[in-house]
């Protein structure tokens, strides 16, 4: 990855499927920090998945205002994409108890399917 | 309407929760309500589930996108829980609705309670037995053929139960039942 995109000629874009496969968790800072520094220049785009909570821990302001979570609402045939930073109270649970822990507890899933509105089978509070 | 409900572990305890709630609210007439069972690893045992800085970190995770918070553990045979739930549900009651209840002895009782158990069984001992799991839930999980499921067989059994929420409310008054009937008053 990092090859690629500190090479002489890097792409315009890259898509990383699941960037932390087989990296420790202690040197995955230096990778997000990497990437992070050589796509603020604005000559490379990087779209990366993962399911890493250390990732998300460690992610940068701006990546994380980039970050979107997918998942399959309960009862739904097909997935929904949605920015985590518009979940509520994001930037400041991220701040308070890390994007991390939000991920291992469900929170994104659960805080998509609350989140939904009424077309998507919302039921307004009385 | 978005319900939370609260385990004081999640990793059986959903199985249970979430089919007993999401047939309850139904009941109810309230069958879109959306019931997701809180998966906080860090409400790892009754000890952390009752700690109100735990509690809080639930709520301002959810708070603002939850209609109703409900908070279950086991009572163990602890008379006092009802006590200590009491003062969760004062801290954190006001400015929302959360209900806390304890299971007499033990969340397994309510999936018990709406099961045709074996004809020896006699229910007033499965009400009254502290360690509920160990001496019915497992071995009639064994029984059924589903102890290697998920949740140990908790998710059939629970999905199964479900189906009987009456009997269960019938059976299990003074902790199931008389949080159903907050729940009605809530909703």
């Amino acid at each position: 990855m990092l090859a690629a995109l500190l090479g002489p000629d890097p792409a315009q874009l890259y898509f990383l499927e699941e960037i932390d496969n087989g990296i420790h968790p202690s040197r995955l800072s230096l990778l997000v920090d990497l990437i992070e520094r050589q796509t603020a220049k604005g000559g490379s785009q990087v779209i990366a998945t993962t399911h890493s909570p250390e990732l998300l821990t460690i992610m940068g302001d701006v990546t994380f205002n980039n970050t979107s979570v997918v998942c399959r609402l309960e009862g739904a045939d097909d997935a929904v994409i949605r920015p985590v930073a518009e979940l509520p109270n994001a930037a400041k649970l991220r701040k308070s108890q890390g994007l991390g822990r939000l991920l291992t507890s469900g929170w994104m899933e659960t805080a998509v399917t609350f989140s939904e509105d009424d077309e998507n089978g919302r039921e307004v509070s009385e | 309407m978005n319900v939370l409900v609260i385990p004081e572990d999640f990793r059986n305890d959903q199985y249970i929760l979430k089919p007993l709630f999401d047939r309850l609210f139904s009941n109810l007439g309230k069958p879109q309500a959306r019931v997701q069972v809180c998966l906080e690893p860090l409400l790892g045992g009754i000890r952390e589930a009752l700690k109100t800085e735990r509690i809080q970190e639930v709520i301002d995770q959810y708070d603002g996108m939850t209609d109703i918070f409900i908070l279950c553990v086991d009572r163990d045979g602890d008379l006092g829980r009802r006590i200590r739930l009491n003062q969760i549900e004062d801290d954190f009651g006001p400015d929302r609705i959360f209900l806390a209840e304890n299971a007499w002895e033990e969340i397994e009782t309510w999936v018990l309670a709406g099961l045709d158990l074996p004809k020896d069984w006699i229910w007033a001992d499965v009400r009254a037995e502290v360690h509920v799991k160990e001496a019915y839930f497992e071995p009639l999980a064994v029984q059924r053929g589903v102890a290697d499921g998920p949740g140990g067989g908790r998710k059939v059994l629970a999905e199964e139960a479900a189906r009987r929420i009456s009997v269960i409310r019938r059976k299990c008054r003074g902790d199931f039942h008389a949080l159903a009937k907050r729940v009605e008053e809530a909703v």
